[in-house]
Formats: C-alpha cells, structure tokens, sequence
C-alpha cells in the first residue's frame, strides 16, 4: 500500500518535471542579437588601439629632476650675479673722486 | 577530438599569440550565446548589449592569461559573462522586470490566436518572473539548459562542477521553480 502510493508519488512528480521542462523549453526561446551591435563591437574589437605601458626607467627620473634643479639654480646665480654687479656699477659712479 | 574542436584549438592559439582575426572568429562564434546568457540574467536588451561589449573586450585583454589546456574557451566566456553579472546586480540593487516584447513578438508570429497569445505571454511573464527569484547559479542552470540547450555535461564543465552535481541541481531547481510558480497562481 505505502509502495503503491510512494511509486504514485513519484510518477506525479515525473509528469509535472516533464511537463515545467516543456514549458520552459517552449517559453525561453534564444532572442536575435541586434545585428548592428554585433558588427560595431566587432570592429571596435578589432580596431582597439593596443595598450601600451610606458615604462619610466630611474635614469630618466633623475636626469628630468637633474635638469629641473640645475635650471633652477643657474636662474638664481644669474640673478645674484646681476644685481651683485649693479649695484658695483652703481657704487663706483657715486664714490668720492 | 572533433574537427570543430581542432579548428577551435589552432583559432584561440593565434587569438592567444595577438592575432585579431582568430579573435573576431572566436566572438563571431560565441557572441550570441553570451549575448543570450546575460539578457535572460538582467532582462533587457540595453544591459545586455553593454555586458556583452564588456565581456569580449575583458577577454580580449585577458587572452594572453587563458589556459586552453584548462576549461574550454566558451567555459572561460560564460564565467567572465557570469562574474560581470554578478558585479551588475550587485550595483543595481532595485530588481529588474524581465523584458518580454521579443518573447510577446515570437508568440503572436507562430500564429496563434490574439487571445491566446496574451494568456502565453502572460504564462511565459509568469514563468520568466519565477526564474528571477531563483539563486544566481539556479538562474544560469535554467538559461544554459532552456535557452542555450547545453546538455549536463557541457553545463558541468561551464560551471565548473561534476556532471552528478548539475543532474541533482538541476532537479532541486525544477522543485523550487515549480513551488515558486504555485505561489504565484494562489
């Protein structure tokens, strides 16, 4: 009696499987992918610039910062240097004959 | 090893080594199956065009790192495909209705009567509605077996399980699927 009503059990759950797996082979259908989307992401796959890294060596670092102080501090002589020699210049047109 | 397969070999070895055109074989190949995989996980054909874009250009940037000797090249698309998925629902929150005007357009063109194309459609909005509450891994079973007919092996090797462990999946999600459906008729 409890075999029968376990095999009956059972067979109802085969039919309603079977039946939900038409069901859902009959409602999810694969949809079109929109043909222009296809075309322009394959050209833009295709077209992709590649990516490069650029690599910056310490070398470079320190010749870009070497150069960056060395203008700097040759500005700041330049400067001392000029105003060192005007006021020379202007000492030795106002000093006592 | 099958012809197609052999010929898949030689393509992703020269889409591996930079060649662009074994890359545009390889998407012209798989772009409709990825396509279809992520519209049915976010419902419109507007996110699906953007995930889809980015799944190939990740692969594409990433091809250099796959291991064919691993799992196959569609295995490798489908899990990008699937962790993209994830990232987007995870960013949009707030639940997404599940387009149906390409389903509604399937139903009215075979023909059946208006009515009876509305109670389809409504049974399929029903349906599709039920599959949404599903876990993430249960919704990616039902669309590799419905929409892309993948068999339990090719889904195994997809999801990375055993082909036992996708048969009794499988079967627990056609219970929860059948559960859900019942407590949207009550």
């Amino acid at each position: 009696m409890f075999a029968a009503q376990s095999f009956a059990s059972q067979q109802r759950f085969v039919t309603e499987d079977s039946m939900l797996e038409q069901r859902l082979f009959s409602a999810l259908n694969p949809v079109q992918v929109n043909p222009e989307f296809v075309d322009s992401l394959k050209v833009r796959l295709t077209s992709a610039p590649g990516v490069t890294v650029e690599r910056r060596t310490d070398l470079a670092a320190a010749v870009v910062i070497g150069l960056g102080l060395f203008t700097g501090v040759f500005a700041v002589w330049m400067l001392l240097m000029a105003r060192y020699f005007f006021r020379r210049r202007k000492a030795g047109s106002t000093a006592p004959d | 090893m099958t012809e197609t397969e052999i010929n898949e070999d030689a393509t992703l070895t020269k889409a591996v080594q930079g060649d662009a055109d074994a890359f545009s074989l390889l998407y012209e190949r798989y772009v409709n199956r990825i396509y279809n995989y992520i519209y049915y996980r976010t419902g419109n054909a507007n996110d699906a065009e953007d995930l889809t874009a980015r799944v190939f250009h990740r692969a594409l940037g990433h091809i250099q790192r796959y291991n064919n000797k691993g799992v196959p090249f569609s295995a490798w698309l489908y899990r990008i495909a699937h962790n993209l998925v994830a990232n987007w629902h995870r960013d949009n929150s707030r639940k997404q209705e599940v387009a149906l005007e390409d389903n509604a357009i399937q139903l009215v063109h075979r023909g059946d009567p208006p009515e009876l194309a509305l109670v389809n459609t409504q049974e399929t909005e029903n349906l599709l509605r039920a599959i949404r509450t599903l876990s993430p891994e249960r919704q990616q079973l039902v669309i590799l077996k419905f929409v892309q007919r993948l068999s339990n092996a090719e889904i195994a090797v997809i999801m990375g399980r055993s082909e036992g462990a996708i048969k009794s999946l499988y079967h627990r999600t056609l219970l929860a699927l059948r559960e859900e459906i019942e407590k949207t008729i009550r």
